[in-house]
């Protein structure tokens, strides 16, 4: 048996640990759930749009590009990635099944991830700036500023995607079309402009999470993609399918459930820390099959 | 003068289903003009494939224009707004976001038919920040027709806005639809169940049955045709 001491600092650690890792899920998992609920779609290819941003950053930074500009750069490459993927790969699915969208999405997803192996390679290593590891002692409480800047990030984000969504004709349009998509074209708008908005924002989101996951990582891989885009599916799933405030609760539970079962497993257990967290998760669909926000009508 | 629209010979598929074969009808500006038949007759894929939401193939022209190749969101920007079946608001959206949803179109002067159409549609007016989930039925109808109208369209189609209403509802919605006629010029295609209704309040109609058009008159000649009446009519009159 392990003694874990429960300390003030060590709890505001785990949380703030929990809180950045589940700002990451969230991201993720706000992409997914837009497509979803607008066009049915069940994007697995979302991961591949979190490694080209990394490539991006990675990219950018061997070539001394400087950190005011690697940002923007990084958060617009997988938002363009994501359009061309739109018109290419979904376009021509307009409409099709679930199923179809989903086997389709994979499709995307093994193909870039060739073209990465073939490009790339190996993993690359990403020259981090020594900020990133900056701690700060806030009383009795150590740190990480990366953590802090993380979990800062994402709430303003989504306070600025909600005034997006609730304020402009084309955030009302996306809520719309997320309802009900037939009757949103009758009113007059374009089905392109909504699906072309929801892919950009999704990779967007996708390309800000790129910059929390790389930094913490260090380095960007060919399948780097997918095991955070199943655990933002499994977010998505959690929160209730439809739901983008269920994308950003179910994000946020995950994060919390993976870093307690991270810091009260034994040494002996810690492998198995995600099949816990996963286990819980099957707890909670047991009790509520329709996520913790349950499915109410169009994007909420 | 020629209709304002004209349908000439239109086909609606759905899939390898034909709902609507071959039908000619017209709609003259400022008349009312009513859809008329049983369950299944085609009223529905009539408004659809005008508003190019179902498959279709034939003439349909407004203004002397050919719409038919037209996508729904473009039909829309040229006058034509459809108000669905079965009310179609969108429940998780504010009264206000679903009237501004509908002018999408016609951002010009939006602020001005919005406070006109809150004065003829007073109940929405007072539940103008609610979700249109808390409304009632009679309350999304009007909410539908007052997006409908938001673009100002010039020819509204109408499906069935009475669907599932109480009758003083019933009441309160053809007394709409008249006075949409009289105050704001707005030419009507309507379709509808409640026939009677339909017939006191329509200045032409045509009598839809298994896809095809049956019959075409006005009330009188409608309700002087016993046949009609008897045959299509009388099973559906509410």
């Amino acid at each position: 048996m392990t003694v874990i001491a429960v300390t003030g600092p060590y709890l505001v650690q785990q949380a703030i640990n929990a809180l950045s890792l589940g700002s990451t899920y969230a991201l993720l998992a706000l992409g997914l759930a837009m497509l979803f609920s607008i066009m049915g779609l069940i994007n697995f290819a979302h991961g591949e749009l979190l490694v080209i941003g990394g490539y991006a950053m990675w990219a950018l930074l061997e070539h001394g590009v400087p950190w005011p500009a690697v940002i923007p750069l990084t958060l617009l490459a997988p938002a363009l990635a994501a359009i061309a993927m739109e018109r290419i790969a979904f376009r021509p699915l307009r409409g099709a099944s679930l199923v179809t969208l989903l086997i389709a999405s994979f499709a995307v997803s093994l193909l870039l991830q060739t073209v990465f192996q073939i490009f790339a390679g190996t993993d690359k290593g990403i020259e981090l700036p020594s900020w990133v590891d900056d701690v700060v002692d806030i009383g009795p409480y150590t740190i990480s500023v990366l953590k802090i800047v993380m979990t800062g990030v994402t709430l303003l984000t989504l306070l600025l995607l909600t005034l997006f969504l609730k304020r402009t004709l084309l955030g009302i349009a996306m809520r719309a079309a997320a309802e009900d998509f037939e009757v949103t074209r009758l009113m007059g708008v374009r089905a392109n402009a909504v699906v072309i908005a929801a892919f950009f924002l999704s990779g967007l989101l996708a390309g800000l999470a790129s910059l929390f996951y790389f930094t913490q990582s260090g380095s960007v891989g060919p399948f780097d993609g997918t095991e955070p885009v199943v655990k933002a599916f499994i977010a998505v799933v959690i929160g209730g399918l439809g739901s983008l405030t269920g994308a950003v609760v179910g994000g946020f539970a995950l994060g919390i459930t993976e870093v307690v079962f991270d810091a009260a497993l034994p040494a002996g257990a810690q492998p198995f820390g995600t099949a816990f967290a996963l286990l819980v998760v099957i707890a909670i669909l047991l009790l509520r099959p329709q996520g913790l926000v349950g499915r109410p009508v169009g994007l909420t | 003068m020629a209709p304002l629209l004209e349908v000439h010979r239109l086909t609606a598929r759905y899939g390898p289903i034909t709902a609507v074969r071959e039908a000619d009808l017209a709609v003259n500006e400022g008349e009312i003009v009513a859809l008329l038949g049983a369950n299944g007759a085609g009223k529905t894929s009539t408004l659809g494939a005008i508003s190019g939401l179902v498959a279709r193939s034939g003439e349909i022209r407004l203004d002397g224009r050919e719409i038919s190749k037209l996508r729904p969101e473009q039909i829309v920007r040229r006058g034509v707004s459809l108000t669905p079946e079965g009310r179609r608001v969108f429940t998780g959206l504010t009264v206000a976001e679903n009237l501004a949803i509908g002018a999408a179109v016609r951002r010009d002067r939006a602020n001005e038919q919005r406070e006109r159409l809150l004065e003829l549609f007073p109940v929405l007016a007072q539940r103008l920040h609610a979700p249109a989930r808390t409304l009632s039925g009679g309350e999304q109808q009007q909410l539908a027709i007052a997006r409908s109208l938001m673009s100002r369209p010039r020819l509204l189609l109408l499906d069935e806005p009475t669907l599932g209403l109480a009758p003083k509802l019933v009441a309160l919605v053809f007394d709409l639809i008249g006075r949409l006629r009289a105050e704001e010029g707005v030419t009507v295609l309507l379709v509808e169940q409640n026939v009677h209704r339909a017939l006191d309040l329509c200045d032409r109609a045509y009598v839809l049955r298994t896809g095809r058009i049956e019959v075409e008159g006005t009330p009188d000649e409608l309700r002087r045709t016993t046949r009609i009446e008897d045959a299509y009519l009388g099973i559906v009159a509410g």
